[in-house]
């Protein structure tokens, strides 16, 4: 067998929208892979565009007047365009779930219905055949009696109800990468860890690798094997979870994790200083207007991201202990 | 306030309402330097050139002709400008008032009140507004103040209806609450919280409004059942023109001057009302999505 | 114990949800049934819970923005619930609030000025030491070197969220009930909020009731932590008890649900063994009934009352009350 051959490779991806005249990018020259079967979480700062990210691998932003997707993306080899007309065949490969399960559902249309489409219209199938598959489907994100679901109406479904159907109707096209933006933020704890548990069932049988975006970094600890951290734009550490949890190397991290409270402890929280929301690119690394570790050089020269340690890689010029 | 006028401004549709607007406030602020009257009490009243009943052409007396009964038309319409403001801000403002206060009391206290006020809105919504400010006016008689007293007694609950939606969505916000708990009184909460952030759609409706009442004035007037003979007001110059409309045989436009000049008026009036309204409607429209 | 702030007994409201004009079969909504707890001077109490379990409806019946069906609120000693809107007004500014959201909770055309003086001025604060006053909110709550005649629109969530902690703590208030008061914020900008809202206590001698569905924020603030299910109160215990010890079936599901930001703890989810939707109280027994896992047959027929355990701890299970 041949050395692993990353799942999913992206390689400067940018993503820029016009507002009023202004070129703004979302994404600035993102690089990212993923290996088959993993689960790596994305987290970073509101607005860092985690979620831009997820809709451009997704295929879900159309280039257009305002918006301009540029970079390669090549999925198990195979380049995927970023060209908008190729959307089906993208997102029958690539699945998302959204954070809002209600407004990503249709309204209009039974749920079962909305997962019987998906047979029906990507695989061909009669019917009778969608409508009896969809129903195992449904036990698969255990609804127990799929039967009373399926007739019924987002809009009559609990939170947790919904996300549910949301990733039966994801699972129903096999995508073999399955992108969850913030699927539980909505969601009461105890639903989040019942969501969190089927979607972990679901990777131990099925092994379909999850892009995983979230703002809560226990679930990072508890449910993905790498992690990527986003930064106005751009990744600035990737690496396995339990590495980036023990030791963080880039300041911004290290604050993240300093800030959030953990159940259990009551030591004082470190808090990082407010991101500034500058319209103008800054020169340098982007975090150097709040790092606590900045030198001369940060403030004129952008780091690249380098591998520090084995496997983890950070884009910093004075990364984590040296301090 | 400053970037709300300058978003205003770029309008494209927004700079044509407002210089539509500001000219016929002007004509209107003007108009006893660009039309003189003969008599200063009764300045409302077009001047006359003789009695005769053929309208004439435009000549050195009367630079836009004048109607049959001999009303100078330059006059009409430059008083009328008057005549048409007073009536669009007086209705206006009446009617909002009245109905942003009925609406917006009975939404924010709620209970019976409200029930009782909103029956009695859709009784005046089930009433087709024309025929009762035609059945209105008849009943009163002919007079400018009447037909302004029946825009407002059969417009007000329009307003009425919209504030009360507005309002039942403002006062559920956390500012709201947040007054409430600081010991502010309910009157103190509605006037200084409530109102100001429920008034936006107001504000359009009005601006779209002056112009619709002015045109509604018009009609009365064109069907005779508006202002007294005499009365410099629009609607009345074209009821003047009714019978000169269709010219003579063979010159079809004989007697334009009769109706261009009204028309121009009542048209470009009205236009830049709604203008401004609409503009203003897409930039609140903004502000919220923002 | 003599230093309750705040006590309230068996507290109740009800909602009566209508659908139109016309009399029709009303929905009664037991948004809070029958609580019963005190908040000590200085102390924070967390309340925790599901959405729609009645945080809110019960912050709010305590600075009385709602009246209460029934059941009695008590401030040092004294019957708010016996009080009319006007007696109540001097005690308003002892009695604050924080809203959760940052944008919503500040009037968008009134200026920073205006926002803080509006307390001050209700309250007849002298003219003269306004200007004094507002600057030393802004102080308090780090907001100094902005300008006093920005609009809330010009501030990002954090600074609005400080400007509406500046507008609670101007009267002096003794008491300050935060409702999600950090949920909205990013992570960075929350754990600034948290300290200043435990340096602000500590400063000025606040009480807190802290309202929040994030366990691991409350846990953090909290000296003491309320746990609530369908309108009633299910633990009461001292935060570091709670978590070691939890003894109701329903903190312990809420505890184990929590994700754990540590990669070597493994996370001890309890998958449940019922299915998602609503799961209705049974009207004679307790309300946890039909989620719950470890429950008896009495559990049907009875309802559980708040009975102390231990020092500090009580429960309404009738796990520990047979
Ligand atoms: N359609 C759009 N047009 C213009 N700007 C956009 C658009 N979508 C996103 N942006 C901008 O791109 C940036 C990244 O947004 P994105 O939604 O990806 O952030 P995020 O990391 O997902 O944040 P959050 O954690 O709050 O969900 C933001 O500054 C946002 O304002
Ligand atoms: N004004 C109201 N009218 C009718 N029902 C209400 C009203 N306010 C709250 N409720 C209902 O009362 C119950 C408790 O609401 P409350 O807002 O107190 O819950 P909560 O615990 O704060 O939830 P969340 O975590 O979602 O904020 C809910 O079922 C809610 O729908
Ligand atoms: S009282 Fe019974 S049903 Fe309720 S929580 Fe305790 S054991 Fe469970
Ligand atoms: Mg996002
Ligand atoms: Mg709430």
């Amino acid at each position: 067998m041949e050395k692993n051959q990353p799942l999913l490779t992206v390689s400067n991806l940018t993503v820029s929208f016009k507002n009023k005249g202004r070129n703004v990018n979302a994404v600035n020259n993102l690089s990212l892979s993923m290996e088959k079967g993993e689960v790596l979480g994305l987290a970073g700062e509101s607005g860092s565009g985690k979620t831009v990210t997820a809709m451009a691998l997704a295929g879900l932003l159309a280039d257009s007047k305002h918006t301009s997707v540029k970079g390669d993306i090549f999925f198990n080899g195979t380049p995927l365009p970023t060209i908008p007309n190729t959307n089906r065949f993208k997102s029958q490969r690539i699945s998302m779930i959204f954070q809002d399960p209600l407004q990503s559902l249709n309204p209009a249309f039974t749920v079962g219905r909305q997962i019987q489409e998906v047979f029906m219209v990507r695989k061909k199938m009669t019917k009778r055949r969608a409508r009896a598959l969809s129903l195992d489907l449904l036990r698969q994100v255990k609804i127990s009696s799929p039967e009373s679901v399926a007739p019924q109406y987002p809009h009559q479904l609990s939170g947790g109800m919904c996300q549910r159907i949301m990733i039966a109707i994801a699972l129903a096209g096999e995508p073999e990468l399955l992108i969850a933006d913030e699927p539980t933020t909505a969601l009461d704890v105890t639903i989040q860890a019942q969501i969190l548990q089927l979607l972990r069932q679901l990777h131990h049988t099925t092994k379909t690798p999850i892009l995983l975006i979230t703002h809560d970094l226990g679930i990072i600890a508890q449910f993905c094997h790498s992690l990527a951290i986003m930064l106005e734009g751009n990744i600035i550490e990737k690496g396995r979870v339990k590495d980036i949890f023990a030791g963080p190397l880039h300041p911004y991290t290290r604050g993240l994790l300093d800030s959030i409270p953990i159940l259990g402890r009551k030591d004082r929280l470190k808090a990082m200083a407010p991101p500034r929301h500058s319209v103008n690119p800054v020169r340098g690394c982007s975090f150097h207007g709040r790092c606590p570790r900045k030198k001369k050089i940060c403030e004129v020269k952008q780091p690249e991201l380098r591998e520090q340690e084995p496997g983890h890689f950070v884009r910093c010029f004075t990364p984590g202990g040296l301090s | 306030m400053k970037k709300q006028a300058k978003a205003l401004v770029q309008h494209p549709t927004g700079i044509i309402g407002i210089i539509l607007v500001l000219f016929w406030v002007s004509v209107a602020i003007l108009a006893p330097m660009l039309a003189p009257p003969q008599d200063p009490d009764n300045a409302y009243m077009m001047v006359r050139h003789g009695f005769s009943s053929l309208p004439n052409p435009p000549n050195g007396q009367s630079p836009w002709g004048t109607t049959s009964g001999g009303y100078d038309i330059f006059y009409g319409i430059i008083w009328g400008s008057r005549t048409a403001l007073v009536l669009g801000l007086v209705t206006v403002l009446a009617t909002a008032t009245i109905g942003a206060l009925a609406g917006g009391v009975c939404a924010y206290y709620g209970g019976i009140l409200d029930g009782v006020c909103m029956r009695i809105v859709d009784l005046f919504m089930g009433i087709p507004f024309l025929i009762a400010v035609i059945v209105m006016t008849t009943v009163w008689g002919k007079g400018m103040d009447k037909i302004i007293l029946a825009l407002i007694v059969f417009g007000w609950h329009r307003y009425a209806r919209m504030m009360r939606s507005e309002v039942l969505v403002v006062k559920e916000q956390e500012f709201v609450l947040a007054a409430k708990n600081m010991g502010a009184s309910p009157m103190g909460i509605f006037f200084r919280h409530v109102l100001p952030n429920a008034l936006s759609p107001i504000i359009i409706l009005m601006s779209i409004n002056i112009g619709r009442m002015v045109l509604v004035a018009a009609s009365l007037s064109f069907v005779g059942i508006g202002a007294e003979p005499g009365f410099a007001d629009w609607g009345q110059m074209l009821n003047f023109s009714r019978n000169w409309i269709s010219g003579i045989p063979g010159a079809p436009f004989y007697y334009w001057y009769t109706y261009a000049y009204a028309s121009v008026a009542i048209f470009t009036f009205v236009l830049g009302w709604t203008l401004l309204g609409d503009a203003l409607g897409t930039m609140y429209g903004k502000q919220e999505a923002y | 114990m003599n230093n309750a702030l705040i006590t309230i007994q068996s507290l109740e409201k009800e909602f009566v949800v209508r659908r139109g004009f016309f009399p029709r079969p009303k929905k009664i909504i037991r948004a809070v049934d029958g609580i019963d707890f005190s908040i000590n001077t200085g102390e924070t109490f967390g309340l925790v819970g599901e959405s729609g379990c009645g945080k809110s409806t019960t912050g709010r019946m305590l600075v009385r923005l709602m009246p209460p069906t029934s059941g009695k609120i008590y401030y040092q000693g004294e019957e708010l619930t016996a009080k009319t809107e006007k007696q109540m007004l001097p005690l308003r500014r002892n009695l604050q609030m924080i809203f959760q959201n940052p944008h919503g909770s500040l009037n968008p055309r009134m200026s920073l000025e205006q926002i803080l003086e509006e307390p001050l001025k209700i309250h007849r604060y002298p003219f003269s030491n306004r200007a004094k006053r507002i600057r030393e909110l802004m102080d308090y709550v780090g907001l100094s070197q902005t300008s006093m005649d920005r609009y809330p629109a010009e501030f990002s969530g954090g600074q609005r969220q400080r400007i509406a902690i500046a507008r609670a703590l101007a009267l002096d208030p003794k008491f300050i009930v935060a409702d999600e008061a950090v949920s909205a914020l990013d992570v960075s900008i929350q754990a600034q909020i948290l300290n200043l809202l435990m340096d602000l206590q500590k400063e000025l001698g606040l009480t807190y009731l802290f309202i929040s569905h994030d366990l691991g924020v409350v846990n953090y603030i909290s000296d003491r932590i309320g746990v609530m299910y369908l309108g009633k109160l299910v633990e009461v215990a001292d935060c570091n008890t709670l978590y070691r010890r939890p003894l109701h079936p329903y903190t312990k599901i809420l505890l184990a649900s929590v994700p754990v930001a540590d990669p070597n703890q493994t996370f001890k989810a309890m998958a449940w063994d019922t299915p998602e939707g609503d799961f209705p109280a049974p009207p004679a027994g307790c309300s946890f009934y039909n989620r719950c896992r470890e429950r008896l047959d009495i559990c049907s027929r009875q309802k559980p009352s708040l009975k102390e355990q231990a020092q500090g701890q009580s429960v309404a299970c009738h796990l520990f009350n047979p």
